[in-house]
């Protein structure tokens, strides 16, 4: 019996225990001196501290757990983007003209207008970035999108060139190069060109320190003609498989407009479209090391095999047979019970079609197995009605 | 080239970070980046600094300055020559503690800042977030080690005596605590 009551009673103290405690951290963690002394570290209220533990001894245990906790406030810091960092060293590094004895008014006027400059296609670049941002959140994920560009474009500097069919690009120098012979002069120096993918066309990129890229249908890239100071940086919208060139002294990021990719030397798929069945942006690591940190500041590193899905804040990894997520760029589709709506909507990618409504996609039918992407979009529904018992009628669109 | 790459790449985060914490927008935080980094280049000086970091704070810190001077924009605070609104925001979601307290305590803690000057405030972020001491601080903002110390040393007696009574209640308090462990 006595033991039950001392029982009982020492729960009760220990909650209460733990009840005054928490009030007394927060006593402290709330007290002004105690928050100017913690963030200003002075000497002079350390020895003040000292002597109030010696007369309350009592105290000191929720004294040193609201200094550790304290420890942890930040102040809130603004921060450029790893491109627009990369934009701001480019010109750095480009102005720099050892000095010839000019004037130091006549350094200063020459240097500001370049700068002028560069943050206006900063500016332009961040709007480009939220517009299709948004769209991209807008659209209905059943109906597919119809791109406004039908042909592969390449955006350099004032100029803009159109590719028929998929192709294959190279920089070179100060030059990018297509696998016809075609020569297409680049912005000079590190200033980013944009490559767009539009639905139904595939992209194959070497990047200008030997990287090899594959940039997926309804996808855009940003990327330099050459790569300067110590990062290498790309922005991507879209889906690539990438093989990275190691090199320590450079890491390889790719950013988007959720998460960024840091990379040393490696093969992986990222997948940041926004719009994907399941909502979730997604990293597929083949080979080596990468780590992805979001905008939030989350961080997650990735091993081979491993697959990263990432909503919003939330980080999940998933063990995954990467052939699946990367086949793609081999020109086939492979599927494993993959729900019809997420196979449809991969289709849709390819061959910028729409599917209908009325094509049933709620079904839970799943769909195993391959599906080369023909140049003939028949032949590949012809192949997906044989795997899932369905027939598919196209029909022309006249917008 | 290389050097410069490392300085600029280790360094950047920390100085936008503070441009803009003076309370310039992004654009002026960058050019002033820009400019400083510039002459750095042109002077091929950085093997002479022990510090390239405060040296960069410091250098960032005139060049914002000077821009201030000149436009004239902001209207300037206390009557102390050089002083920039210093407002700090905190952040303190890493506290292992309730939501709502989580509130209280970040607008508890950027009251208290409100209540001291800027300088102090400048001198209390570059302590807290780059751990420099009071020789570094004095030298980035120009002003002597005593002077440095003395604004600390201001500040801190005048938010202990505002809370005196506060902690007369907590020592009672605590006399309590005491009492009922003796009485188990």
């Amino acid at each position: 019996m006595s033991i039950v009551i001392v029982m009982v009673g020492g729960f009760l103290l220990g909650n209460s225990l733990k009840k005054a405690l928490a009030m007394k951290i927060k006593d402290f963690l709330t007290n002004e001196y105690f928050i100017v002394w913690m963030l200003s570290k002075d000497a002079d209220g350390a020895a003040y501290w000292e002597d109030y533990i010696k007369r309350n001894p009592a105290d000191k245990e929720a004294f040193y757990q609201a200094q550790f906790e304290f420890n942890k406030v930040h102040f809130k810091k603004e921060k450029l983007s790893e491109v627009e960092k990369q934009e701001l060293f480019s010109k750095i590094i480009n102005q720099y003209v050892p000095d010839q004895g000019k004037s130091r008014s006549f350094l200063r006027k020459k240097m500001l207008y370049p700068v002028a400059a560069g943050l206006a296609i900063l500016f332009s670049i961040g709007v480009y970035l939220q517009l299709t941002a948004t769209d991209s959140k807008k659209v209905e994920p059943i109906i597919g999108r119809v791109g406004e560009t039908k042909e592969i474009q390449l955006i350099t500097g004032e100029q803009e060139y159109v590719f028929k069919g998929n192709t294959v690009l190279k920089v070179d120098g100060s030059d990018i190069r297509d696998k016809e012979g075609g020569t297409f002069q680049a912005e000079e120096g590190t200033t980013y060109n944009t490559l767009v993918v539009p639905y139904g066309r595939q992209s194959e990129l070497t990047l200008s320190d030997g990287s090899h890229l594959w940039l997926n249908s309804g996808s855009t890239l940003r990327f330099p003609t050459k790569f300067s100071g110590i990062h290498r940086t790309i922005y991507l919208e879209g889906e690539i498989y990438i093989d990275v060139v190691e090199d320590k002294k450079r890491p390889f990021t790719v950013e988007t407009s959720q998460f960024n990719v840091d990379v040393y030397g490696t093969s992986f798929n990222v997948n940041a479209y926004g719009d994907s069945f399941d909502g979730k942006d997604r990293v597929v690591l083949v080979e080596g090391s990468v780590a992805v940190e979001t905008k939030e500041g989350n961080r997650a590193k990735l091993s081979p095999n491993e697959a990263l899905l990432i909503e919003g804040e939330s980080l999940s990894k998933q063990n995954v047979d990467v052939s699946r997520y990367v086949s793609w760029k081999e020109g086939y589709l492979s599927f494993d019970q993959t729900p019809m709506k997420e196979v449809l909507m991969e289709l849709s990618r390819y061959y910028n079609l729409s599917f209908s409504k009325e094509s049933n996609m709620d079904s839970d039918q799943t769909c195993t197995g391959k599906i080369y992407l023909s140049t003939d979009v028949s032949n590949v529904l012809e192949t997906l009605s044989a795997m899932v018992d369905s027939s598919f009628k196209i029909e022309e669109n006249n917008n | 080239m290389d050097q410069i790459g490392v300085i600029y790449n280790s360094n950047i985060d920390d100085l936008f970070a503070y441009g803009t914490r003076l309370g310039f927008n992004k654009e002026e935080v960058m050019d002033a980046i820009h400019n400083i980094f510039h002459k750095i280049m042109l002077k091929n000086s950085l093997s002479e600094l022990d510090n390239v970091k405060s040296y960069l704070f410091k250098s960032l810190r005139n060049e914002l300055f000077n821009e201030f001077k000149r436009s004239r924009r902001v209207t300037l605070v206390g009557d102390e020559e050089g002083v920039l609104p210093f407002e700090l925001q905190v952040n303190v979601e890493e506290l292992l503690i309730e939501d709502e307290f989580k509130a209280q305590l970040k607008s508890k803690i950027e009251k208290t800042l409100r209540k001291i000057t800027p300088r102090q405030r400048e001198i209390i972020y570059l302590r807290y977030t780059q751990e420099y001491g009071y020789q570094e601080i004095s030298e980035i903002l120009g002003i002597g080690v005593p002077a440095c110390r003395n604004l600390i040393l201001k500040a801190l007696r005048q938010l202990r005596d505002s809370d005196v009574k506060y902690f007369l209640f907590l020592c009672i308090r605590s006399q309590q605590f005491n009492n009922i462990l003796t009485f188990l």
